[in-house]
Formats: structure tokens, C-alpha cells, sequence
């Protein structure tokens, strides 16, 4: 699952490339809104927050994303300035993200293990340009949204962690090899800040997602993730 | 159309985020938590019942290869052994023991026997079989050994325990089965030099569940209606040295009306039994932890009929030697 959404985003990002010279520039000047593709790929930092009679979270720990945006910036900012230098636009992602968090348990082998869990991600925000007036500073934006969260897999099959009272002397959490996989579906709020340098198409994006929905219905545990990442934007079309 | 188009939107978004925000149940399996127990079994009070204490703190001693094993099992509430240990000791007194058990609740059975650290601390006579389930647990006489004197006693205990935390349990353990100590009498003019204690039936082995009552407590030696004589202990008479009209003891496990007799014998090579007494149909009660007391007085009377014979209380047993006369 995980190499078929690697294949659709580099397909994706080819036609990005071939969409990025545009015989019908001249065209599109009488516009006032751009649309904008925007491959993207970075590193995530997750957390999770755990009920009390749950033991598992240890600490924050690395993974990584890679995906691309159709965004929506509206209007101009002056006149004379190009369309979709506006200060409002949408954006809607197709991504994939692997959110790791350090945890507290032993895996079926004995050895302390992360946790790593994989996704599918629909983010979707509305972003503000406050500065679109600035030479440099006009496609710097904010953010905010939610992401329709897919979960696809996860790392390790099981964990196995001290219980959190005194009658309980371990629990062991099977997340998947039997017919109660676990999903860690989510759907989570998004706050977020970007930049791109004006002319290049090239920036890079902070993110921070809210985990909302426990990873299992009987394991409750919700992981939220900070994301850094760089992109590349090209601009598709003006309308 | 339009608002009808919103609406089915809006319930599809709905039908969405609801199922993402949802996830099933994943398989989760908890380990119960283990606590301490701890057992303090004493030894002396089984050995005191049946008054061998002595000797067999004699047999302990540093010159000699005895030792007081206590053996105890733990069995979980289905009767399955979840635990066991065993302490070693030249004293008697306590013997220390620990387990780290889950919450629940557990039989405990302690054994006590004397063993040989010659022989890889194995009892003369006794070994526990079948430990695997409470129910099965016996303490069987392995040697099929009949003469089993003071160093055979053997203790026990049956606890039955509520266990939810760290608990420390003292134990102490009651004698099994009974001593049986006959005085011989008057036989240095009699042409007899052997009286043998024999028994209808002779368990070898005993169970330990309380599951079992009674007679079903044993399995018997060749068990049928119309069993053999069992010898249990015999005494040979010196007729003319200084131990003459000595006394023997014999250790027996079994509880309840025993059927027996007190045999006298000519010829210690020959099994052949002389006289019966006080008759071939006589019973003695046992009972755990009890002493019987008895004697056989030559009286030079016709053969077969040339002793008298008693067994019972030491109250009884007294007054019926005060009213014999040889």
C-alpha cells in the first residue's frame, strides 16, 4: 500500500513538472485567481497523549511525509499586482505520512520499540497572506484546517508494556496479525505557517495536527504531529 | 436540487468523519500482577503429636545423613500446580518458603518427612507422586516397605487461601496416621521369639486433596474382600538377654477401625503365625495424630491360646495391664 501512494505521488509530481510551462500564460493575465500545485516532503515529530490507565507513550520521535497540495490563492492585492497574489486561499493535500512515537513497550522480541504509524491524508485548510502586500514577505501565510486521517498499517504487531495497576503486571496491545488490525483512523484539526520565496516557487511549511480520535476504540491513545517540510510550487493556471 | 445536493454532500461528509473518528477495538491481553507469599511451615508440632519429636531430632543429628524435608505445593483454584518448594533442615522448628503468586484462590499442601542426603534426599519409605494435580497428589510408600518405624512419620497440612496481595502464612503441620507402641510381656519362659503386628488392609499410599474423605483417602495394598494379612511391625524377643520384654513402635497412615491381630511366632524365618491376639477378629480405632497403646503377656497357657493381648487408649491399655497378672 505504501509503494502505490509513493507511485501516485511521483506520478502526480511529473505532471506537476509538465503543467509548469504553460503555452497559455499570456491568457491567464485577465484572471484574478491562480491555482497552484505544490509537491511537498519532510519530516513529522508526533507525540501522543494517553489516558491514565494507559502506559505506552515514552516520547516524541521522528518520521517523515511526502505528498503535494492543490491550493487556491483569490484575488489580487493591488491592480497591478499578478493574479492570486490575494490574502485569501484554500488548499486541499493528498499525502502520506509515517508518524513515529517512542513508547514504553517491548515488541514480540523483547526489544523496546517505537511505534510507527502509517497514513493516508486529506489535509484541507483555509490560509491567510497577512503580509500580501510585501515584496518578500507576500506569500508567507497561515493556516488552518483538518485532515481526514487513513490509517494504512503499523510498526510493530504488538507491544507489550508494564500495567498501570497493581493487579495488572503486563499488557500486551496486538495491533495487527489477527482480524482486529489496527485502523488509526483520525480526523484532525491543522493550524500551520508557510512561506515561499516570491518568484522561485520554492518554500517550506510548518504544520501541527491535533490528534482527536483515540487510535483504537479500546486504546486511548491520540497522536498529534508536528511537520516540517519543503516545497515547490507551481503555478497551474489562473481563472 | 441544489439544497438536496448539499444535503446528500453533508451526509456523506458526515459518514465519513464519523468512521474516522471511530476505530474498532484491537486485541489487547493483560497479565495479572504477582505478588509475594510467603510460608512459614513449623515442623515440630506433627512429630510432637505422635511423640517422636526426640527421636527424631536424634536422627537429625550433625553425625548422621538425615534431614526434615518440608515439600509444599500450590495448586491454582482448577487444581493445577502452579508452584512448588522445598526446605532442608538438620532442626526442627520453621521452614521458610516463597512464592510469587496473582491474586486468587490456592490450596497449599505441605508435607514433612524425614529424607536421606545419601540417597539424593529420598525418604526411606515415603515419596509424593503425582503432583501435577491436586487431586492426584499422594504420598505413596514406594519400597512397599511394611515395617515403618518413628523416622516414617510423616506431617502434613491443607490450607486453603483467599489470596489478594503479599500475605504471609503460618503453618503447622498435623501428623498423619498414628503410632502404635506394644509392649511384650513375660516372654522369656515362652518358646516364642517374634510378635508381629499385622493388618487386614495396608494402604501405600494416601491422598492429600480434601476432595477425599475417609477410606477413599488410601489405596490398599492388593485391595480385595478377602484381603491377606499384612504384617505392620514386628519385635524380636531376646529371651534371655537384658532387653527382654521390650517394646516395639509402628508407624501407620491410616485412619479409622483398622482390623488386625498381635501374632506370636516360633521361628522368625518362618511366616508361620502361632497365636492371634487378642483375636483374629479384633479392630483398634485410628485416628491422626494419635498414639494407641498395647501389650502382649505370655501367660503359659494351652497353645494358641498362651497370651493375652490389648491395644488402645493409655488410659484403657493401663487398666487392663493393672488387671493382668503372669
Amino acid at each position: 500500500m505504501r509503494r502505490r501512494i509513493l507511485f501516485l505521488i511521483l506520478c502526480m509530481g511529473c505532471v506537476t513538472a509538465s503543467l509548469a510551462v504553460n503555452p497559455f500564460a499570456e491568457e491567464l493575465l485577465s484572471r484574478n485567481n491562480s491555482l497552484v500545485l505544490t509537491p511537498k516532503a519532510g519530516v513529522t515529530f508526533s507525540t501522543m497523549s494517553q489516558d491514565n490507565d494507559v502506559n505506552l507513550f515514552d516520547g516524541a520521535s521522528c518520521g517523515f511525509m511526502g505528498g503535494i497540495e492543490l491550493g487556491v490563492r483569490f484575488g489580487r492585492i493591488t491592480d497591478e499586482s499578478p493574479a492570486g497574489s490575494g490574502m485569501f486561499g484554500i488548499s486541499v493535500g493528498l499525502q502520506y505520512s509515517a508518524n513515529k512515537v517512542k513508547t514504553l513497550g517491548v515488541d514480540d522480541k523483547g526489544a523496546k520499540s517505537d511505534l510507527s504509524l502509517s497514513s493516508f491524508d486529506i489535509p484541507v485548510s483555509v490560509r491567510i497572506y497577512p503580509f500580501a502586500k510585501s515584496l518578500h514577505l507576500c506569500n508567507l501565510y497561515i493556516e488552518a484546517g483538518a485532515s481526514m486521517t487513513l490509517g494504512l498499517g503499523c510498526d510493530p504487531a504488538s507491544l507489550t508494556v508494564k500495567g498501570t495497576s497493581q493487579n495488572t503486571e503486563s499488557v500486551t496491545y496486538h495491533f495487527k496479525g489477527n482480524d482486529k488490525d489496527l485502523k488509526a483512523n483520525d480526523f484532525r484539526p491543522l493550524v500551520g505557517v508557510g512561506y515561499s520565496i516570491p518568484g522561485t516557487g520554492l518554500g517550506a511549511g510548518f504544520r501541527y495536527y491535533v490528534g482527536m480520535s483515540d487510535i483504537a476504540g479500546n486504546l486511548p491513545c491520540r497522536m498529534s504531529s508536528a511537520e516540517v517540510s519543503v516545497m515547490w510550487q507551481f503555478k497551474l493556471c489562473e481563472f | 436540487m441544489m439544497k438536496g445536493n448539499l444535503y446528500a454532500i453533508a451526509v456523506v461528509l458526515f459518514t465519513v468523519l464519523t468512521t474516522a473518528c471511530n476505530n474498532d477495538d484491537i486485541e489487547i491481553t493483560e497479565v495479572a500482577a504477582s505478588f509475594d507469599l510467603k510460608l512459614n511451615v513449623s515442623t515440630q508440632q506433627a512429630y510432637s503429636q505422635l511423640g517422636v519429636a526426640e527421636d527424631i531430632q536424634s536422627s537429625l543429628s550433625p553425625s548422621t545423613t538425615y534431614y526434615n524435608c518440608v515439600y509444599s505445593y500450590v495448586y491454582d483454584a482448577a487444581g493445577n500446580l502452579v508452584a512448588n518448594d522445598s526446605v532442608y533442615s538438620k532442626t526442627l522448628g520453621v521452614a521458610s518458603m516463597s512464592y510469587s503468586l496473582k491474586k486468587g484462590k490456592y490450596t497449599v499442601v505441605s508435607v514433612e518427612m524425614i529424607v536421606d542426603k545419601e540417597y539424593d534426599y529420598i525418604s526411606d519409605y515415603w515419596t509424593i507422586i503425582d503432583k501435577e494435580r491436586l487431586g492426584t497428589l499422594a504420598i505413596k510408600n514406594y519400597l512397599n516397605e511394611r515395617n515403618i518405624t518413628s523416622r516414617g512419620v510423616l506431617g502434613y497440612s491443607v490450607r486453603q487461601l483467599d489470596f489478594n496481595g503479599s500475605a504471609t502464612e503460618n503453618i503447622s503441620l498435623d501428623a498423619i496416621g498414628s503410632m502404635v507402641d506394644i509392649e511384650a510381656m513375660n516372654f522369656e519362659d515362652s518358646p516364642y521369639q517374634m510378635i508381629r503386628l499385622a493388618t487386614k488392609n495396608r494402604p501405600l499410599a494416601r491422598y492429600l486433596s480434601p476432595e477425599y474423605k475417609g477410606d477413599d483417602r488410601y489405596i490398599y495394598d492388593r485391595y480385595n474382600q478377602s484381603n491377606t494379612w499384612n504384617s505392620r511391625g514386628y519385635l524380636l524377643l531376646n529371651r534371655t538377654g537384658s532387653n527382654a520384654g521390650k517394646s516395639m513402635s509402628v508407624y501407620i497412615m491410616e485412619e479409622g477401625s483398622v482390623h488386625y491381630f498381635i501374632a506370636t511366632v516360633e521361628n522368625p524365618s518362618d511366616v508361620k503365625v502361632k497365636g492371634q491376639y487378642p483375636s483374629a477378629d479384633s479392630y483398634f480405632d485410628s485416628r491422626d495424630g494419635q498414639t494407641l497403646y498395647g501389650g502382649i503377656v505370655y501367660t503359659g497357657g494351652p497353645d494358641d491360646n498362651d497370651c493375652k493381648a490389648f491395644l488402645g487408649s493409655l488410659k484403657a491399655y493401663n487398666e487392663w495391664k493393672s488387671q493382668i497378672s503372669f
